[in-house]
């Protein structure tokens, strides 16, 4: 396979990456979920602005992951709103981290978030 | 008309290449079929995964191998 081959990329991850801890805490896990190759981070943005290789992208997807940080949930309706049907939703704050307007994240709180996304995954 | 097959060059991509060749000769169609292999010309075409398909500039298809046939229906529009 050729170097930085992105066929292998089948579930699209996309995140709130919102203005508090548990909105960059979705981000961060994202990032990590597709260093660890189980998916790819995707543009929530792209998608609500409809940029045509974007939406093609996530229709091609063999999965879509909606991680929002908050029970607000700005991912998951974006997608819906265009038309897109997450096959897994996460809400970062039921998972035990509880929101607050410091943007910092701890590496406990990535491992823990991550893992539980990992576990959430094997279903799909 | 301009075809596009954007993929850095794995197995997957070369078999949408060749489908697409192949679509192009039993249409008899006159097309420019171009190879995209910069990833970063891919991601800047907002493409998240490969192969994917650009037929005159619209990106058409991510993410799946297409059959001769299938991509046959989407030069034919």
């Amino acid at each position: 396979m050729a170097e930085s081959c992105l066929c292998e990329a089948r579930r699209a991850i996309f995140t709130c990456s919102g203005g508090s801890n548990v909105g960059q805490l979705a981000n961060a896990a994202g990032r990590e979920l597709t260093a660890q190759g189980y998916g790819r981070i995707s543009c929530l943005a792209g998608i609500t602005a409809s940029i045509r290789g974007i939406t093609a992208s996530a229709q091609g997807a063999d999965a879509i992951v909606s991680i929002d940080g908050c029970s607000l949930e700005c991912c998951r309706k974006s997608l819906e709103l265009c038309g897109f049907q997450p096959d897994l939703c996460v809400v970062i704050t039921e998972l035990g981290v509880k929101k607050s307007p410091d943007l910092s994240i701890s590496e406990e709180e990535l491992r823990i978030v991550v893992d539980a996304i990992k576990g959430q995954m094997a279903g799909i | 008309m301009k075809i596009e097959v954007l993929g850095t060059g794995c197995a997957k991509c070369k078999g949408l290449e060749k489908n697409v060749r192949q679509a192009v000769k039993e249409l008899g169609i006159d097309a420019e079929i171009v190879k995209v292999d910069s990833i970063m010309e891919i991601m800047e075409r907002g493409v998240m995964m490969t192969p994917a398909l650009c037929i005159d500039g619209e990106t058409v298809a991510v993410g799946r191998v297409l059959s001769v046939e299938e991509i046959k229906g989407l030069l034919k529009g």
